[in-house]
């Protein structure tokens, strides 16, 4: 059944559009996986990503990276095709096990952080003393001042995340795309890292999509949600998280409880 | 006694033993560490048995089986980067071209009369009768690889750290796959003169793993794994003098014992650690 109707695509973004996503649909063997997504991001905006698993999430996202190509349909980066898409360091990306990750590898935080000015400065280029300085600034927006010389793998879920948020924003992007960053953190550095979100963009003007599973603070941090379930569902302010007949189309049925308190933050489907 | 020790260094064919060894144990110890840190470490193992296949053809044609070997080992790592793209499993390409080339090597081989000195010194290391003009392949091929290591440092620590971070950055990811590919394979090939084919993934891995367990940072994990194979090579060549025993299996011995007492050495600071928060768990998910 169709639902955009019931929640007409209100509030369209206004402003520069960073990401558009026009008639997308991915297959994959066979299965549809992605259909008819219509996704427009504008400049300066959160942008939270919901819905049930398998609802084509980290798919969405991998399209908009460039990591895979749509079956059929076009997305648009700053503008630009993604398939003729060049400025890709203009884009920080975390992936989804970011916290989880082989907490042997030795690099600190110093180190780590400093990857994220590779890109910007070019193949075959030396870092430069701008690239040590910029990496420096991010890892205090970060709030990692005084763990510069620590393993990362041997840092907590929360520290770990802004280590990979301050890696992204070390090299000075428009766009940051996170897929379940709150997912392996514990509730006081959930609230710390959308409080740092928030700064990001009112600092930076950065423009941020991520993905969560997790409705209840999506609804309360961010500027606008899109739900996702094989097809956009729904699109608009997080107010709509509160209709029950939106959630009930979005995870089939039902009941779902949204926590809009920040001491509880968890939500499920089913 | 120290004197004893040192004064066999007098001899040429130890100074060239040890120059030999030391430039491989350099690169080893870089190269190692990336390799453990991706997960290839059977990639040197694939790689040395390639180029088997080189030293057969190269030794059966009355050519230069080093170089020739090389060849065949660059060929042998392109080949299972295509199979790899070609989305044959990660570990079955390097088993197809394993194959491929130890199988060739050992048909070329028998058909020109079966295993000969030469060839049973590339399978178990020749440290100590190389010439000087093996040195000076060594040294020029090693060097122009540590400078290629040293301009393309932090590309290679972003791929290993986050490969598909790096693909997102705008990275040639593939050239930068195919280029260190190309590297172990020259660094492979080198080594198996200091250990024999049937070692040489050890001198590229062991010395990396045991450095890995100090816990030092990415550029300290670097110099670690350099310092511990360097020393590996130089007791190992003195001990294998005095013991009279086979000086590839001493090197590689040694770097095992660097590694056992690295990995003791881990365990015992862990306790040290905070318990709360134990280092070698997977994570808090």
């Amino acid at each position: 059944m169709t639902t955009t109707s019931a929640f007409p695509a209100a509030n369209r973004p206004v402003g520069q559009v960073i990401v558009r996503a026009s008639h997308v649909e991915l297959y994959r063997d066979g299965q549809e996986v992605l259909r008819d997504v219509d996704l427009e991001v504008a400049k300066g905006e959160i942008l939270g990503i919901v819905g049930p698993n398998g609802g084509g999430k980290t798919s969405l996202l991998r399209l908009i990276l460039g990591l895979d190509r749509p079956s059929s349909g076009e997305i648009e980066l700053f503008g630009e095709p993604v398939s003729r898409f060049r400025e890709w360091h203009r884009v920080g990306y975390i992936p989804q096990h970011a916290v989880a990750f082989d907490p042997n590898f030795p690099a600190t935080v110093r180190e780590t952080v400093l990857l994220g000015r590779v890109a910007p400065r070019g193949v075959f280029h030396w870092f430069r003393p701008e690239d040590f300085a910029v990496a420096r600034s991010a890892t205090e927006l970060c709030g990692l001042s005084g763990l510069e010389g620590r393993r990362v793998g041997a840092l907590s879920g929360g520290e770990k995340q802004r280590v990979f948020i301050a890696k992204a924003i070390a090299s000075r992007p428009d766009l940051l795309v996170m897929d379940e960053p709150t997912a392996g953190v514990d509730p006081e550095s959930e609230r710390r890292f959308y409080d740092l979100l928030g700064r990001l963009k009112d600092e930076l003007g950065l423009t941020v999509i991520f993905v969560s599973h997790d409705l209840g603070v999506v609804s309360a941090r961010v500027d606008r949600v899109a739900c996702l379930n094989r097809t956009l569902v729904y699109e608009g302010p997080p107010r709509a998280l509160h209709d029950e007949a939106l959630l009930r189309t979005l995870y089939g049925g039902g009941t779902v409880t949204i926590a809009h308190s920040e001491e509880e933050p968890h939500t499920h489907g089913h | 006694m120290a004197n004893d020790l040192l004064s066999i260094f007098q001899f040429g064919f130890m100074q060239r033993a040890l120059i030999a060894g030391l430039v491989i144990a350099t690169v080893c110890g870089v190269l190692g560490v990336f390799v453990v840190l991706r997960r290839t470490a059977p990639l040197g193992d694939a790689l040395a048995h390639v180029s088997f296949g080189g030293v057969a053809i190269g030794i059966a044609a009355g050519l230069f089986p080093i170089e020739m070997a090389i060849l065949i080992a660059v060929l042998g790592g392109i080949g299972i980067r295509v199979l790899q793209e070609r989305h044959l499993y990660g570990e079955l390409s390097l088993t197809v071209i394993q194959a491929a080339g130890l199988g060739g090597g050992v048909v070329v081989i028998s058909m020109v009369g079966g295993l000969n000195v030469e060839i049973l010194s590339f399978l178990f290391g020749q440290i100590l009768t190389v010439t000087w003009s093996d040195v000076a392949l060594i040294v020029v091929l090693l060097a122009a690889t540590i400078l290629v290591l040293a301009v393309l440092y932090k590309e290679f620590f972003l791929l290993t750290f986050d490969p598909e971070g790096a693909r997102v950055s705008g990275l040639p990811v593939r050239a930068l796959d195919t280029g260190f590919t190309v590297l172990t394979a020259i660094t492979i090939v080198l080594a198996m003169q200091v250990v024999g084919v049937l070692l040489v993934s050890a001198l590229l891995a062991v010395p990396a793993a045991a450095a890995l367990q100090l816990r030092v940072g990415l550029k300290g994990t670097l110099l670690a794994s350099v310092f511990i194979g360097m020393l590996s090579v130089a007791a190992g060549l003195v001990l294998a003098v005095f013991l009279n025993a086979a000086a590839g299996g001493t090197i590689v011995l040694l770097c095992l014992a660097a590694l056992f007492i690295s990995l003791l050495m881990a365990g015992r600071s862990k306790q040290g650690e905070s318990g709360a928060r134990p280092s070698l768990a997977v994570d808090d998910r």
